[in-house]
């Protein structure tokens, strides 16, 4: 039942032969030495034209006759118990069809400002907006807290008087669930030591040659994708449902309204045709997907509801904010010794605010003690955010594995490289960012620049896991006119899974990309992966291949009579199938496949455990960041990134690249620009808009340079890992030591903005740094 | 966010205009590009029932001879030959300004009247509704400065202060007949009734003097994106050196204040000295100290005032080929 391959693994062309074990019906693996014409290759998007044109159609864009517009009403008080609510005026308002509370029974508590208390469904939405206006609501306001510090001390005012369930998603880590204690708005600590109880670190930490012990902190960052949140809902009657979301999960959406409305799975149907950026908040069906179901059953009619700008910020996810207390110590020998992370942050009323990852994943360290809380507040709820935990983890942790370099007279990456001794990735990466940027050039000494302009450059790494889900299936259609059509529930949300699926397919059957139909963003397909920890393309593009291989084997079957040869001596490529040889036995993909019997056939492919079974492994990343800072007016312009990734097999380098430069820009975002700003006196946010919530523009982009590191594996048939969270991690951290290699000055605090910049600088100048 | 209805008019010649405004017993605004105007109406800011277009009167677009209209887009401005040539530091405020798209519509004329901004002005009504109503719409105190007579919200725009340190002139015609205001005298210390303009009146167009042109000028704009954002703190400074000498030397500062501002008084003084490094400290520092920044855009305060110092330092030292 099952077949033994040998594999060619490794770092680019650094290959070893393995032998791997796999299913007599599944393909041999692609590995190092495969000469492959689209995967490695750049291929552009296949839906690229259908997006630049307008004619995509994404979730705002559904129109159905007599379709309802549905809007929130939302809490303009940060905490407060609902009273009363009178909507008789906005019933009879013009056009008003529904009215739905979000609680039937009162009082309810509200914990932030924006939270939603009711929903009015009208025939535009100008008419649910002014309904709006017309219903009353009598609160009686409770005490609230904003700050993080504050709400930590003992005389704060309480979020949550019981213990809250932490809720998951598909773009947590495994184990962030993890149960932890409550006391007022604290929630935790989660402690995590590895290699000995604390009181060995501290030991360890002051037997060390040197110590840095600082404390950092960080922003809560907005998600901001394109397109907001919403759904338009509609019941096919009273047991079928259609939901037409902006989601990273179909199946994830359509299980939570099955839950909710108490329905069999098969009868909600969601679809995602095209979906314009999640990162990370978008896996449930929402209050707003609930909500609109709801309201388009009482009136009868379809219902859109998507969310405005100022509702994204306010309500539907952020990256939590931190503090992170880290001391690190080190011998002159250049070894790390010991560390120990002392951190909380806000996820508002939400939970998962840990930042360890780094920390624990990085470096070889021996004792390690990491203690983490969630601090309640009265802002909305923290979400899963691109590599949650890794970018606010990695600036502290980055720079303070720098500091202690310049502490040791090390350079920084020859101390990251004595310190990852044992990893071969971090080894390889770490010499071709050195090349690319010219690391050799950097003057050694910071801010050795003369006039207020300074240059700098600085280098970080990068943390991330290899995850992938099993039980996906990918169907794959021939039909007797020679097209093919692989389908999957999978939504693409603008990662570009579905030119991936085209190209796999494409190269299994000797077609070309554009050759192929693929069709996804349906829940009543095969099952596929929510798009969460990295895992589209390793989660699905197995099941895919696996479905086209054995597509290929029929149709080989179907031709191998036609041409007077066996099976085994049959190839596909360039449109053809032919014996391998002799060339003139061929005949074109379309003849063969008009010769199947009957008008079409079908091949399920599902994704299994892979081949070979890793322990949890972590993806290497190392950028380096040239920036250019004005001393005087404290702005940074970030000149330069380069990126190094371990990318595992790469499939599309085009797609792979455009990650990798989203992930840079958002970092640099992160790092410089974006920050939700609360008004603590009201609880408001302050900038909910994207003129005052600062988001980087295409002037602010640098030269971003990425060096793609072809890493074979051989785990599964197509080898393929993610990149979407791994190169957001270190972007931040690597401009923070390019500041500090540029002026000689730490800005501990994101986002580093001008006027930080400038008190980091007065600091240092008064010598007391 | 969506547009509220208002009635929308296309007069052809300015005396149409005026007979269209009268009509509308104060209830309207005329408008330009839009890109100002608009989005205030879709956070439902003042807006008005009827909306008057200047986009269809001929004489607003003409461009050249030491004359602006007020129609002129700021993309024509960046790029105008007879600009580059003879004022440079025009086409390179108006190149500062937003980003390529929104200088296809905008206009000299709207950048010039830009509304005020404030934190607790250019937000949603949920969002106002929640801090509570500010002088400058539906409420009775200005939440910047509390004092319930003033608006104390920012001036952004980046044209006017190029233009004061020019020594230009802004013409308007009314039902009344046409004036002309000096740009250093256009602007009111008040948030809401910005400048001497009356609501009737049209900003016809710009002159400058015929000397302008000896004037070395440049602009610089602080902001913390370079891709698009209004000025949280912009500096013109305009020269004529004799030698080392300080012949004239005008210096306008915007987004810092209700109006942008030309520190006369401090600049009158300096003619006729040399402008050597020790004067142009003191120059930068003098105007630093003179303005008043306010809690009410991205910035601090004190951030934007220490910055008025080190871009007037730049400026001189540009201007003066230091």
């Amino acid at each position: 039942m099952s077949k033994q391959v040998n594999l060619s693994v490794g770092i680019q062309d650094n290959l070893r032969e393995i032998t791997v074990e796999i299913p007599d019906e599944a393909p041999r693996p692609w590995d190092g030495t495969d000469k492959l014409k689209y995967i490695g290759g750049r291929v552009s998007r296949v839906d690229g034209q259908e997006k630049t044109t307008g004619r995509a159609k994404f979730s705002s864009d559904i129109q159905l006759p007599g379709m309802l517009y549905a809007r929130f009403l939302r809490s303009p008080q940060p905490a407060a118990v609902v009273k009363s609510i009178d909507i008789s005026k906005a019933e009879s308002a013009p056009g008003v069809k529904a009215i739905l509370l979000v609680q039937e029974k009162l009082p309810m508590i509200v914990r932030f400002v924006g939270q939603e208390i009711l929903a009015v469904a009208a025939e535009t939405r100008q008419q649910a907006d002014d309904a709006l206006k017309l219903i009353e609501v009598v609160y009686r306001e409770r005490p609230f807290v904003t700050k993080t510090d504050e709400a930590r001390r003992a005389d704060s005012p309480v979020v949550f008087e019981q213990a809250v369930e932490e809720k998951k998603s598909e773009g947590d880590l495994p184990g962030a669930a993890a149960t932890a204690g409550q006391n007022g708005n604290v929630r935790g600590p989660q402690i995590r030591p590895k290699g000995g109880a604390p009181d060995k670190v501290d030991a360890a930490l002051a037997g060390s040659d040197a110590v840095v012990e600082a404390t950092y902190r960080t922003q809560v960052q907005t998600h901001s994708a394109m397109e907001t949140h919403g759904v338009v809902a509609q019941w096919q009657d009273l047991n079928h449902l259609t939901v037409w979301a902006s989601t990273q999960g179909t199946f994830t959406v359509r299980d939570e309204l099955a839950e909710v409305f108490e329905m069999p799975k098969s009868q909600i149907r969601v679809l995602t045709k095209h979906m314009g950026g999640g990162f990370g908040a978008k896996f449930g069906a929402g209050i707003y997907g609930v909500m609109a179901a709801k309201l388009a059953r009482q009136a009868n009619a379809p219902v859109r509801l998507m969310l405005d700008r100022k509702e994204e910020h306010l309500c539907v996810g952020n990256r939590p904010d931190s503090t992170q207390k880290l001391k690190v110590g080190a011998n002159s020998d250049g070894k790390l010794t010991a560390l120990k992370l002392l951190a909380y942050g806000t996820a508002g009323v939400g939970t998962g605010a840990g930042v360890s990852g780094p920390a624990r994943n990085i470096y070889e360290i021996e004792h390690i003690y990491s203690e983490e809380s969630d601090v309640f507040t009265n802002a909305g709820p923290g979400a899963a955010f691109r590599a949650p935990g890794h970018p606010q983890g990695a600036f502290a942790l980055e720079q303070a594995i720098d500091e202690l370099a310049y502490k040791l007279k090390i350079d920084p990456l020859a101390f990251r490289k004595t310190n990852t001794s044992k990893n071969e990735i971090r080894q390889v990466q770490y010499k071709l960012a050195a090349a690319k940027a010219n690391w050799a050039k950097r003057n050694s000494r910071p801010a050795a620049d003369s006039g207020p302009i300074k240059r700098g450059m600085g280098v970080a790494n990068s943390v991330w896991y290899y995850f992938y889900g099993t039980g996906f299936q990918a169907s794959i259609q021939v039909n007797s006119d020679g097209s093919v059509e692989p389908t999957n529930g999978v939504q693409d949300i603008g990662g570009g899974i579905t030119t991936i699926i085209a190209m796999v397919v494409a190269e299994e059957l000797g077609l070309k990309p554009t050759d192929i139909r693929v069709t996804i963003g349906d829940s009543d397909l095969g099952f596929g992966p929510a798009s969460g920890g990295s895992q589209t393309t390793a989660g699905i593009t197995p099941a895919v291949r696996d479905a086209a291989y054995r597509a290929r084997m029929r149709m080989f079957d179907i031709a191998a009579p036609l041409l007077g040869v066996s099976a085994e001596q049959l190839r596909a490529d360039e449109g053809r199938i032919f014996a391998k040889e002799d060339k003139n036995k061929s005949l074109t993909w379309k003849q063969v496949a008009s010769k199947m019997p009957g008008d079409k056939f079908t091949i399920v492919g599902e994704r299994f455990k892979d081949h070979i079974q890793t322990k949890p492994r972590t993806i290497a990343g190392v950028q380096v960041a040239e920036v250019e800072v004005d001393t005087e007016t404290g702005v940074v312009r970030v000149e330069r990134v380069v990126a190094v990734h371990d990318c595992g097999r790469p499939l599309d380098r085009l797609t792979l690249e455009s990650q990798i430069n989203g992930g840079i820009i958002q970092g640099i975002s992160y790092a410089l620009f974006e920050d939700r700003i609360l008004d603590r006196n009201t609880g408001i946010m302050v900038n909910a808009n994207l003129e005052q919530y600062k988001i980087a523009g295409s002037l602010d982009v640098p030269k971003i340079e990425s060096v793609i590191l072809d890493v074979n594996h051989g785990q599964s048939s197509t080898g393929a890992i993610g990149i979407g969270e791994p190169a957001t991690v270190p972007t931040a951290a690597a401009i923070a030591n390019a500041v500090f290699h540029a002026t000689g000055a730490r800005v501990r605090e994101l986002p580093m903005t001008p006027d930080r910049v400038l008190s980091a600088l007065e600091y240092k100048e008064g010598g007391t740094s | 966010m969506i547009l509220p209805s208002f009635k929308y008019h296309q007069p052809t010649t300015l005396n149409e205009a005026f007979a269209v405004a009268k009509t509308c017993n104060g209830d309207f605004d005329f408008i330009a590009g839009g890109t100002d105007v608009l989005p205030n109406y879709k956070n439902r800011l003042n807006n008005r029932s009827h909306v008057i277009s200047l986009s269809a009167i001929k004489e607003l677009f003409e461009l050249g001879d030491s004359k602006i209209g007020a129609m002129v887009t700021l993309v024509q401005l960046e790029k105008n030959e007879w600009l580059l040539q003879n004022h440079p530091a025009i086409a390179q405020a108006a190149h500062l300004i937003a980003t390529p798209p929104l200088r296809e519509s905008a206009t000299v004329g709207g950048n010039i009247l830009l509304d005020t901004r404030c934190w607790f002005f250019n937000q949603s009504h949920l969002w106002r509704e929640s801090k509570g109503f500010c002088l400058k719409a539906d409420g009775n105190d200005c939440l910047v400065v509390p004092q319930k007579d003033i608006c104390y919200a920012t001036y952004s725009g980046d044209l006017a202060p190029v233009f004061m340190v020019l020594g230009a002139s802004f013409h308007l015609a009314g039902p009344a007949g046409r004036r002309e205001v000096a740009a250093a005298d256009f602007f009111r210390h008040d948030g809401i009734t910005r400048y001497v303009k009356q609501p009737e009146e049209i900003l016809t167009h710009i002159s400058l003097p015929e000397n302008a042109g000896e004037l070395r000028a440049s602009y610089r704009k602080l902001r913390l994106r370079d891709s698009m954002d209004y000025p949280v703190m912009g500096a013109a400074v305009a020269l004529r050196l004799n030698g080392k000498i300080v012949d004239e030397l005008r210096i306008a500062i915007t987004g810092i204040d209700t109006t942008p501002f030309l520190y006369d008084d401090i600049t009158k003084g300096v003619s006729g000295r040399e402008l050597n490094s020790a004067l142009t400290a003191q120059i930068a520092n003098d105007v630093m100290e003179a303005v008043k920044p306010y809690r009410n855009v991205h910035f601090t305060p004190q951030y934007r005032k220490a910055m008025v110092g080190v871009y007037l330092k730049r400026l001189l030292q540009e201007l003066s080929g230091d």
